[in-house]
Formats: structure tokens, sequence, C-alpha cells
């Protein structure tokens, strides 16, 4: 490897003294802070409607101030973009109704949990994923493994992911924005159906057993799940799906059940050419002739983005639930280059492990387990 | 929370660390890319030539945040040598972490998309926007296709995508992980420091500091650099106490064992987040409480930036320490604006460890 013509300063650097190492005194002013800007209005009504799912979130499990102000209550947010959520903002600026005192994106990644933090009054543990399109799938992960390793007994984990001008048209110039929405693994598939939303779940240690919360996050169980980067291509899949492969594979392992014990698999079924063929393959690479049901959602909720991780989980929850796996929407024609069928009518659901794909930009790819029912 | 409440049960070691960082203070900065100083407002230092050197296996689409990335990764690399390099575990896991993220390249899409320009975005530009972009630039670079996470926590980012990783070693499901902090500065100067939260009077810098982490102290004849000691971030006191900060320092130096390693030099490095009155509260605690307590503030020359604790620790296994006959155990503090205080241990080895 070529040497760098910039290393790191530490070596060229008069840090060290000559008696060991540091200043005696501050060589810097310290920090003075500059006030915390108040919410600009493009900003304000995606900081409403996040707040709002988390109460909804919260008030539906009978959540009381103390146990969520405890330093055992940790928080997740997942998302690809939430705080670019300008394009009024700037569309207004840009027509002179808002004045151009500000920058766009004032606030960092990290937004998303400083609102919620601040109006819970949160002390436990915050953190955000930004790992774009399995950002709040990997916000899951991170909140399971937090639980199982003892870092805390409770942990929110919120996707969210506004609709935004850049996302709409980039995913346009990439000229992979289907026109008759999102068709999952259909011959004819054209590209993604963007979408928006925010979902909030409740990780709880022990089913939620000491929470109080009436058994209702007894519901569903993160049994296991993995992470890996795919460095084929940025945007592009590796079309033979081997990183997709083994990532489903380590989320089963991780999980302890075998191929055999998956009753259906939520795919990431974005509806993209590329993307649908390496998760065909790597399904048919796992499963074999065996692949049990298979469902895609995204024509139900578009692509969330990186807010579709635990908003398709909470679907698919929501579904078993109420007894069913949905019909994959917007599939008509079998691809026989894929050689796999997603679901074509809703069939009943039943109880045991689910594998939820999620997969995206940047060659990262998520895959969980649920036992749900 | 108590500090103890989440550190890694054994050191996880230090095989090597690098970066690179800028620092622009105020009308002329004293560090800078290639001796390059940065004024003011100054256009940043182009990194593509230094990019295209280092790693030009790298897309020339990668916006600049992604290339400051690649760049403190590939400083940190380059360090292993050898037969070292080549046995970088494929497995090995990234964490990076950012307080701001990919900003600049973001706002010039939303600028360039809304009225008045209304123009569609590049389509390799829009492609290389996301904030995970850079951890994907560095993940090719280095081949390595396990575990690629970008994590934020404003001016804890480091601190938390740390105490995670000690975390997954902790628990077996890792062995191997390359960990970095990038911010860069986006310009005018006056929104990065609003961006920030920080006043117009501050240094501003930016930069890209990475360690490689592993659960052995030693492959084959090369021993580690260091260790990670602890990592925690502890909450906020319920109520306005003055002495916390000093008090968690003190409990840190215990739970990580820091106290109990007297034979070595001990460092305080004050985070971004740690103010003046702060600052000198702990220098008269760590005085008299042990003379052998020093205080290194590396802000003066990475400058101040979301994540700088991340240069500031791997500039700590640089050349003239790496050359240093006795040991040096270092605590960096931080603290962010609702309160909470981020810890992290580590030790530098003497060179003839």
């Amino acid at each position: 490897m070529a040497p760098l013509v910039a290393g790191i300063r530490a070596g060229l650097c008069p840090v060290v003294d000559a008696d060991g190492i540091g200043y005696p005194a501050p060589a810097l002013p310290r920090v003075s802070r500059f006030p915390m800007p108040a919410l600009q209005p493009g900003e304000a009504g995606a900081a409403a409607r996040l707040l709002e799912v988390v109460e909804q979130a919260l008030g539906a499990l009978h959540i009381g101030e103390d146990a969520l102000r405890a330093e055992e209550f940790g928080l997740v947010v997942g998302t690809a973009g939430f705080l670019y959520a300008s394009s009024a903002e700037l569309y207004g600026r840009a027509m002179g109704t808002l004045p151009d005192a500000t920058p766009v994106s004032v606030r960092g990644p990290s937004w998303g949990v400083a609102l919620i933090a601040e109006r819970y009054g949160l002390r436990g543990p915050g953190l955000s994923v930004s790992s774009g399109c399995t950002s709040s799938a990997n916000a899951l992960l991170i909140a399971a493994e937090m639980i199982d390793r003892g870092r805390v007994r409770r942990v929110l984990v919120v996707g969210a992911e506004e609709l935004s001008a850049v996302t709409l048209s980039g995913f346009d110039s990439l000229m992979l924005l289907d026109p008759a929405c999102c068709r999952p693994f259909d011959r004819d598939r054209q590209g993604l159906q963007i979408g928006e939303g925010i979902a909030a779940m409740m990780l709880e240690a022990d089913g939620g057993a000491d929470a109080g919360t009436g058994g209702a996050s007894k519901f569903a169980r993160v049994r296991g799940g993995a992470n890996r980067c795919d460095t084929h291509h940025l945007t592009s899949a590796n079309p033979n799906g081997s990183v997709m492969r083994d990532v489903m594979l380590e989320a089963l392992a991780s999980a302890g059940i075998s191929v055999a014990d998956v009753v259906a698999v939520k795919a990431h079924g974005a509806g993209s050419t590329d993307s649908d063929r390496a998760e065909a393959a790597a399904l048919r690479a796992v499963f074999g002739a065996a692949l049990p049901p298979l469902l895609a959602l995204k024509r139900y909720v578009g692509h969330t983005l990186g807010a579709c991780g635990t908003l398709e989980t909470a679907a698919l929850m929501g579904c078993v639930a109420d007894g069913f796996l949905p019909a994959a929407a917007g599939f008509r024609v079998v691809d026989p280059e894929l050689g796999v069928t997603p679901l074509r009518e809703a069939v009943p659901a039943r109880s045991g492990h689910y594998l939820l794909n999620f997969f995206g930009f940047g060659g990262n790819y998520t895959s969980l387990v649920l036992e749900i029912g | 929370m108590d500090v103890s409440a989440f550190c890694a049960s054994s050191p996880v070691y230090i095989r090597a660390a690098g970066g690179v960082a800028a620092a622009a203070s105020g009308t002329v900065g004293t560090i800078g890319f290639a001796d390059a100083p940065l004024r003011t407002d100054a256009k940043p230092v182009a990194l593509r030539a230094l990019v295209a050197q280092v790693a030009p296996q790298v897309s020339r689409m990668a916006s600049r945040f992604s290339q400051l990335a690649v760049l403190g990764a590939a400083d940190c690399l380059r360090r292993l040598e050898g037969a070292q390099a080549s046995e970088l575990d494929a497995h090995a896991r990234i964490y990076l972490a950012t307080g701001l993220g990919d900003v600049a390249h973001t706002d010039a899409l939303y600028y360039g998309v809304m009225p008045p320009r209304s123009e569609m975005p590049p389509p390799a530009r829009f492609a290389t926007s996301g904030n995970n972009m850079a951890a994907f630039f560095v993940a090719r670079y280095a081949g390595l296709t396990s575990r690629n996470l970008t994590l934020s926590q404003a001016e804890l980012s480091l601190e938390c995508a740390l105490e995670l990783a000690l975390s997954d070693f902790a628990a077996g499901a890792t062995c191997s992980a390359l960990l970095g902090g990038v911010d860069e500065t986006t310009l005018p100067r006056e929104f990065y420091t609003r961006r920030f939260h920080v006043g117009a009077d501050q240094v501003i810098g930016e930069g890209s500091g990475w360690l490689l982490l592993d659960a052995e102290p030693e492959h084959g004849v090369v021993r580690a650099l260091g260790a990670i000691l602890g990592a925690s971030v502890v909450p906020a006191p319920a109520t306005p106490d003055p002495n916390s900060l000093i008090e968690q320092v003190r409990r840190a130096s215990q739970v990580f064992g820091v106290d109990a390693l007297r034979t070595s030099r001990l460092v305080v490095m004050p985070g971004t987040g740690i103010a003046a009155d702060q600052l000198m509260a702990l220098q008269r605690e760590l005085g008299a409480t042990g003379p052998a307590w020093k205080c290194h503030d590396y802000l003066g020359w990475s400058g101040r930036f979301p994540t700088a604790a991340a240069v500031g620790i791997a500039a700590m296994f640089g050349p003239i320490v790496e050359h240093r006959t006795e040991g040096l155990t270092c605590l960096h503090v931080n603290r962010d604006p609702s309160g909470r205080t981020g810890l992290i241990a580590f030790e530098v080895y003497p060179s003839s460890h």
C-alpha cells in the first residue's frame, strides 16, 4: 500500500511535552454552546408525527413515567434520512414564504433519539442507527441484543422515514421507480414504490413478564438475527445472492433453528429487478425446494426505507395476530428466472418462527428471526 | 446508571490505530492535510487525490464524507505490516460513529432538487448520499463483509458505538472489529457551528479516527498496541450536581481498573463537551489525588467535531507514543448538552510490551 501523504498528525504535532504527554493547561478555549435552535416549520411537523406515534405505542402499553425514566429503559431509532424532513422547509424558503436563516439540515442523524428522550425524560441508553433501508431492522437487532446481554430491561425501537423530494427524484433518476407500483418477484417488475412511515415497537426482557403491560409484548419474540455487508456494488446486489444467503443462514443459526423450522418468510421484496433476483437466488440456496410461504408487503405500505424494519415487522405481527398471511399484492406473473413464487392469496397464519429480510443500498443486509404467536 | 453497568468483562485489544484530521482555527489553522492550512470558510481540503492514491478501488463518486472515512481507515490498516495485513479477519465488523453524518453531500442534493434549481439529482450522486455509504466504502476497501453499522448519538456517538462493540466482544459475537469516528467540516462555518450547537468562537475541525480491535492480545509475534479497558455512557444526574463529573471519573477509574494500573502514567483526555470550569475542576481534583495524572487536550490540533474523540484516541498510538518505554493509561471524558457523560478507558502499551 502506498504511504499516505497525510497520516494522522500525532507524530507530527507538538502534543507531547518534555515530561511525558499532554499540555499542562488547556490550549484552546473550551466549549461554548450555541443554543439548540428552535424547530423550523418543516421540522416541527416531522417531530410532531414522530412523537405522536411514540405516544400511541407507550399509551397502548400503559407504561408509566417512572418506568420510562428508569435507567434500564433504552431507546434505539432507525432512520436513513429522517433529519431531512425539510422539503417543505426548503420549498418555502425558495418561494419566499419562510426566511432563509438556517441550514436545511440543522440536526444530526440522532435527532429522533434526542426528541423522544427529551419529551419523555428518558435517562437510559439511546442510539440512532443509520444504515439505509436496514436502519430500523438493525435497531431491532441491537435492541434485542441489549436486552439479552442484560444492558436494559426494555427498549423502545422506532423506525422513521418521511417522504422527501430528494428521495423520490433520486430513485427516479436511478430509474428505480415502478410506475405501476411495487410488483414483488413479478416478471414485469420495474422497481420500487416509495412510502413513508413511522412505527414504534417495545422489546422487553422475559416477554414483559414484570412490566405490567398486559402481556402484549409476549406476542412475538426476537429469536435471532444477523447483519452483513455485500461489497459487490453500491446499489446492486450480487445477482448470485451469496451474501443474502449468508445473512439468512447466520440469522437462523443465531436463533438456533433450522430452515425446516421456518413457517414463513417475509421477503424484502423491493420489486426491483436486481434486488428481487438476488433475493430469490438466496432463498433458493437456503430453502431449496422447501420454501415456506413467501410474503411481500411493500405494495401495501410502500418501501419505507429506513423505517421498513419496524413497520413491516409490526404489519406482519398484526396479520399473524389476525390469523392470516396476506397475499403478495402486486404479484401477477411468475418470473421463471427467479424460481420463487410469493403468496398469491391470503393463507391462514401459523404460530412459529418467521424469517424477515431487509436489504438496502450500500450492501447492508439484515435478517431477523421472530417467533410469533 | 452506575459506570459498571456496561463495561467489557475483559479487555479488548487494539491491533492498529490511525486516522486523519484537520482543524480550522479562526483565521488560520495550524494543522491540516498535507500541511495545507485551513482558513475560515476556505474550501475544505480536497481528498479525492489522496483517496485515489491510497484506495483506488473506492469509487470516484464517493462523497467527501466517505472519502474521509476511507482515508482514516486506510491509515489505520496500513499500520498492520506484512503478514498481519493478510491476517485481517474478513469477519471483522465495522462500526462507524458519526455525529452529523454525510450532511454536505445530502444538503447539496436538496438544494439542487428544490426550487429555484429544480433539477433531477445525478444518479451517482444520489446513490452515494446515504449515511451508511461511508461504511460501505470502508468495507469494500478492507474486504470486510460482516456486520456493518453506522451509529449516531450526537457528541457521544463514538462512546455509544464502542459500548456496542465491546458488548459484541463480551458476548463472543465477534473477535475482530474496525471501529471509527468520522465527521466532516461543512461550510459556511456558521452553519457548521449551529449544527454542532457550539459557539462561533470554537476551533472547528474534521477527522476520521479508527481502531482495529481484537479479542486476542497478540497475533503470532506481534503484540497489541494497547487495550480498551471499558466504555460507558452515564445518564445525567437526576438533579444538577457540579461534582457529578468528578465522581463519575473517579468511579470509572475504579470500575475500569484504571486505579489498579498505577505503574503507568495516567492521562485524562477531555472531549468536545467538557466546559472550561469542568476541566479546571477535573485538573484540580486529579492533581490533588494523584500527581501522575496529566491532562491531554488533543482538541488543540484536531479541532472540535462530534467524533473528535476518535482521532484523539487513535493519535495516542501515533509515532511518538509508539516508542515510549512506559505505558499510558488514558481516560477520555466527554459530556453532551443533555448532561450525559461518556467515558472511555484505554491503555497504551510501551513499545517493549
